[in-house]
């Protein structure tokens, strides 16, 4: 272990105590569908080379689907990977799991202070830290300006509410055949719907659930007419953002919600349909928050040496990494307190990419992770899909689908 | 055994005992629990109702007992023997012999419509078959008699006939059926694992009369890619053996190669990097279509396949092509455009093999999607089977009609939520389909996790089954305990043993009228439902009446006691334990607790209790393991659907006095909590 190391990490030789022995081992992390951006995970592992002979990283980047499983199976085989970035839901059921170490144990409580709060919060269980976040997306809203035309809606005016957004997507698939949009609302993502409408999740002092008051019914039931009557697709309840995203990328969907670092892949994916679309932000409702993926560094439990590996999560999640990543993909945002302020991410007004971040950044102040941390989430997370799914697909009522929900996770809590 | 009579506790004596015996505490052990003798601790027990349910079925009071019973075969067709093969098996396996094909007094005759006598009987008893795996069967005091409307009807008749076998002989019973859906397909896999889940399996899947098994071969060792071989892949031998192993119990195999996308198989340690669709991609999924040597690794695999399987189909996947990975992504792929490299790659594999006489079975989801579907279907050949999955529960299923409507054959796709297979059969069947086929989803070398954690997708194979023969009829409720008697089926012989009363280290009630019973939850989420008494779950006996629950970590729980000793001071062969958990566990293989055992001679044998093998939450019905015993189920007072399983415990020394068990809790979320405990005078064979 060299000096130079423990400068680029940032923290002091004291705290990480970093065996000699590693010097001359290679750290590995991992990203979630970030294999477009070698550009800039070339030279970052170059820069922690050049600072720390002797040390290597390794990048692997898979896609969602895949993470968990990655870690798991390295967990089990004793060789994990030793800082893997994942979503706030991920996360949680991994530390649920005893696969992922409590950073609170492996880093200094001044480490904590450079990120902003929410964004920490949502990586927090029981008072400790599984995550250290590296970067957030706000949604924003995507519009096919030809298909809008031909459904006779003026593109220069999008709806400003999601009410709004529904009734612009009924008249598209009424005028055109072509579906308006495609809600989130698979599995658990619409308890973000409820939050982002002020519906609230728990009681005061979080003992119960309580999302089966008629607000909620009526706001569930709300879909349950839309997908009846087919003005969204069946699909999107089985892979949500990815069939919505295929179908607005063959040009099959008037309105997608959608993050703004899509917008560069949508640019490859299809230049024709990029061309035409246009962007606003995400509507605030009733809650006053928008959801805003975090994504986040975790240390899976087994690395050869804890203190290491968050360390690596730490440099790797820090000011200056963060800003040349958020830079790199001009649509996601730092997460840590300083980087979050540069006037990059609120500038804008270029190109489609550069008007989706500054669509974000509108309403970026009120993004929260607004993932449900819950006791054995992965077990509470799969009976409110199975019913919702149940009340969107006709097999149970709105209401008796969420009082099956509330019942099972009043009995869990 | 001492015999020192004690008080019978009042909650066993408010219910009728439905054993002979007398509660006893033991003279050498003071303390030892009350307990009471029973000579049927164990029974198993005839399923309650057919499965498939029967089309039309009258069922009589009598039986027909073995006695002077002849099993006689009337024709020459295998599936007659297959017939006398599997119903001989079952009645070997629950009563100890076979029957004989020596005339006696009364006949068991199995045959077909060719048999003039067989199809008369038929005839005036009003059970004549009409189609094409249809049989009438009936059971009375003169004999039985399975007519099938061809071979495989008869066969399909037998697997009937066998579940009306009882301790004393055949139920009497008059039945004629057919399948509703002429395509009734299991999903199973080959691995490394095969013939220790597949031999089993498949004669299981043939019980509940499905026709055809998609067998996943994306990692069989062809001799064609010997550069692609997985150490846990199957061996070409093995691909062989199994495909004459589903033949001979009356079903067809069709291999399931995946292409196009999922075809991780093609890269395997690196080979074929020049193959890959996504040349940016960290991980290979997709192959590429505009790649010449593509089909050059592909096509020799299809033929192979074919070779070993002489299948009327092969399913050549084509299913999430662009779920991971960019699809297209390169420049030339991008001018292509998706839809045309889709089309022109299944018409090459589609035209490959169609020279080979076989057709082609695709996913509907590319083909036929939202997307894409409008530029793709179009250019299909229409004798291409389509598989529509969708695997979510629902009244209906639109995209069945419109696959159809575009002049497709289509199969209809289900997993395991409960529900999904039957509204998949309803739906196949209104829409016209020729079938459904259950998927089953535990990675490409799972195989065993059939019998653990993936058990509730193995349970899903019977309500599948269920559906797919009879998809308007209900679903028989008892499917956990089928399929886990299934892998390890029972004689008929009760085996005797105690009841042990555990009321006196009882820590909480079942039920919470004001927070402080069960788990302080209230008297909405409590056990007060569970019946109390003598009861018998599952097979196995138990004296009822409070919990002993242990401390955990959770609100409610923290005050209890961290181990507890039940005294005994008896011998036991096995041990049967109704037990559960507070709350649910998130941690794989959590070991939440354990059993101490100790025996009179001071010795002591430890055995951990691992979370999803040996007990699970109350909260939690749905199967684990095949070492869990499903026992009670019901709900709470607020609707709550909740259940008790069994877990039995071989004795090692069955011949040393057991002193006492020590249960003890890890205090972790998921506390262990026993209801119910019996000693057994011999091992339940479903134990060992």
């Amino acid at each position: 272990m060299n000096h130079r190391w423990l400068l680029v990490f940032g923290l002091s030789i004291g705290l990480i105590g970093v065996p000699s022995a590693l010097a001359q081992r290679t750290l590995e992390f991992v990203t979630t569908n970030l294999q477009t951006f070698a550009d800039f995970f070339n030279p970052l592992m170059e820069r922690f080379q050049k600072a720390n002979p002797g040390l290597s990283l390794k990048w692997t980047d898979l896609p969602q689907n895949a993470i968990q499983q990655k870690i798991l199976a390295g967990v089990a085989t004793g060789n994990p990977p030793d800082a893997v970035q994942m979503n706030s839901d991920q996360i949680l059921v991994l530390a649920q799991q005893g696969a992922l170490l409590p950073l609170n144990e492996l880093l200094p409580p001044e480490t904590f202070k450079l990120y902003q709060k929410p964004s920490l919060e949502a990586f927090t269980f029981e008072g400790k830290i599984y995550g250290l976040p590296d970067y957030a997306s706000t949604r924003i809203v995507a519009f096919n300006t030809e298909i809008l035309r031909k459904a006779g809606l003026d593109p220069s005016n999008p709806p400003k509410t999601i009410p709004g957004v529904i009734e612009w997507a009924k008249t598209i698939k009424d005028k055109t055949g072509i579906y308006g949009f495609a809600p989130l609302i698979s599995g658990v993502d619409f308890l973000k719907t409820f939050q982002e409408a002020g519906l609230p999740i728990f009681d005061e002092k979080r003992r119960k659930a309580v999302f089966n008051s008629p607000a909620h019914v009526a706001l569930l039931q709300q879909y349950v007419d839309l997908r009846k009557k087919d003005y969204f697709p069946e699909d999107v309840m089985r892979r949500g953002f990815t069939a919505a995203y295929e179908l607005y990328t063959a040009g099959k969907l008037g309105i997608i919600i959608i993050g703004p670092q899509f917008m560069p892949r949508l640019e490859k994916d299809n230049n024709a349909v990029w061309k035409v679309t246009t962007v606003a932000p995400h509507p605030v409702g009733a809650g006053q928050v928008v959801q805003a993926s975090t994504f986040a560094y975790a240390v899976p439990k087994g690395v050869r040496d804890p203190k290491a590996a968050a360390a690596l999560a730490a440099w790797l999640t820090d000011d200056q990494n963060q800003l040349l990543f958020s830079k790199r993909t001009e649509t996601t945002f730092p997460t840590t307190v300083k980087a979050a302020q540069d006037p990059y991410f609120s500038s804008g007004g270029g190109d489609l990419n550069a008007q989706a971040r500054l669509a974000a950044a509108k309403t970026m102040r009120l993004g929260r992770d607004l993932s449900v941390s819950v006791p054995n989430s992965a077990a509470l997370n799969k009976v409110f899909k199975d019913n919702l799914e149940a009340a969107i697909f006709g097999q149970k009522s709105a209401k008796q689908a969420l009082d099956d929900i509330v019942k099972f996770w009043n009995a869990n809590l | 055994m001492p015999t020192c009579e004690v008080e019978v506790p009042r909650a066993l004596r408010s219910v009728g005992l439905v054993f002979l015996g007398v509660w006893v505490g033991l003279g050498a052990w003071a303390q030892s629990l009350p307990m009471a003798s029973a000579p049927d601790v164990y029974q198993a027990a005839p399923p309650g109702a057919i499965l498939p349910p029967p089309q039309e079925a009258r069922y009589g009071p009598g039986v027909l007992g073995l006695e002077g019973l002849s099993l006689q075969r009337i024709g020459s067709a295998p599936e007659l023997g297959w017939a006398v093969r599997d119903l001989n098996s079952e009645i070997q396996t629950r009563l100890g012999f076979t029957l004989s094909s020596v005339p006696r007094d009364k006949p068991l005759r199995i045959g077909t419509l060719q048999d003039p006598d067989l199809a008369a009987e038929a005839h005036s008893r009003n059970l004549l078959p009409d189609r094409p795996e249809g049989y009438g069967l009936w059971v009375d005091a003169q004999g039985a008699a399975v007519v099938g409307y061809d071979p495989l009807g008869a066969y399909r008749g037998i697997q009937t006939l066998r579940q009306l076998l009882t301790p004393t002989g055949f139920r009497f019973a008059q039945i004629r059926d057919w399948p509703q859906l002429p395509l009734r397909m299991a999903m199973i896999y080959l691995d490394k694992d095969s013939p220790t889940v597949n031999n089993a399996l498949i004669p299981l899947l043939a019980k509940y009369k499905f026709s055809h098994l998609l067998v996943m071969c994306d990692y069989v060792q062809w001799n064609s890619t010997r550069n692609l071989w997985h150490p846990s892949g199957a061996s070409r031998a093995e691909a062989e053996r199994v495909a004459q192993l589903i033949r001979e119990y009356g079903m067809e195999p069709i291999p399931l190669i995946e292409t196009l996308g999922h075809a991780g198989w093609m890269f395997y340690g690196g080979q074929n990097r020049d193959l890959w669709a996504d040349p940016e991609a960290q991980t290979p999924y997709a192959y590429d279509p505009l790649n010449p040597r593509t089909y050059q690794v592909l096509l020799p695999v299809l033929s192979e396949a074919v070779e070993v399987f002489r299948p009327k189909y092969v399913h050549i996947g084509h299913d999430e092509v662009a779920n991971v990975n960019r699809f297209p992504a390169t420049p030339q792929g991008l001018e292509a455009g998706l839809p045309k490299l889709f089309v022109e790659d299944t018409l090459r594999l589609y035209t490959h093999l169609k020279g080979l006489g076989v057709g082609t079975m695709i996913w509907h989801d590319v083909a036929f999607g939202e997307a894409y579907g409008g530029q793709i279907a179009p250019l299909l050949p229409k004798d291409i089977l389509v598989t529509y999955w969708n695997y979510s529960p629902a009244t209906d299923y639109p995209a069945l009609g419109a696959i159809r409507g575009q002049g497709f054959a289509v199969v209809g796709s289900s997993w395991y939520e409960p529900g999904n297979a039957q509204s998949m059969a309803q739906a196949v069947l209104r829409a016209g389909g020729v079938g459904l086929l259950q998927t089953r989803w535990s990675g490409y070398f799972g195989n065993l996790s059939l019998l653990g954690g993936e058990a509730r997708q193995g349970l899903a194979y019977l309500g599948a089954a269920s559906s797919a023969w009879n998809p308007l009829a209900p679903v028989p409720e008892d499917l956990q305990a089928r399929y886990r008697e299934a892998w390890r089926p029972a004689p008929y012989t009760p085996i005797s043993g105690w009841l042990v009363d555990l009321s006196r280290l009882a820590t909480r009630k079942l039920s919470d009228p004001d927070g402080t019973g069960w788990l302080g939850r209230g008297p909405d989420t409590d056990l007060s439902n569970l019946p109390t008494g003598v009861q018998r779950f599952g097979g196995y006996s138990f004296a009822l009446s409070r919990a002993l629950m242990l401390k955990g970590s959770r609100a409610g729980t923290e005050d209890l006691p961290q181990t507890l000793t039940l005294p005994l001071g008896v011998g036991a062969k096995a041990i049967a334990f109704l037990q559960t958990t507070g709350f649910i566990s998130s941690v794989p293989k959590d070991v939440v607790g354990a059993y101490t055992f100790t025996y009179a001679d001071g010795t002591r044998l430890r055995r951990p209790l691992e979370y999803g093998r040996h007990l699970v939450s109350w909260t939690d019905v749905s199967a684990t393991s095949l070492e869990l015993i499903p026992a009670w189920r019901g709900k709470t007072p607020n609707g709550l659907e909740v259940g008790l399983n069994t877990w039995v415990w071989v004795n090692p020394y069955p011949d040393k006095v057991i002193q006492s068990i020590t249960l003890e809790s890890s205090g972790g979320p998921a506390n262990p909590v026993l209801l119910g405990l019996s000693l057994l005078d011999g091992v339940p064979p479903e134990a060992r």
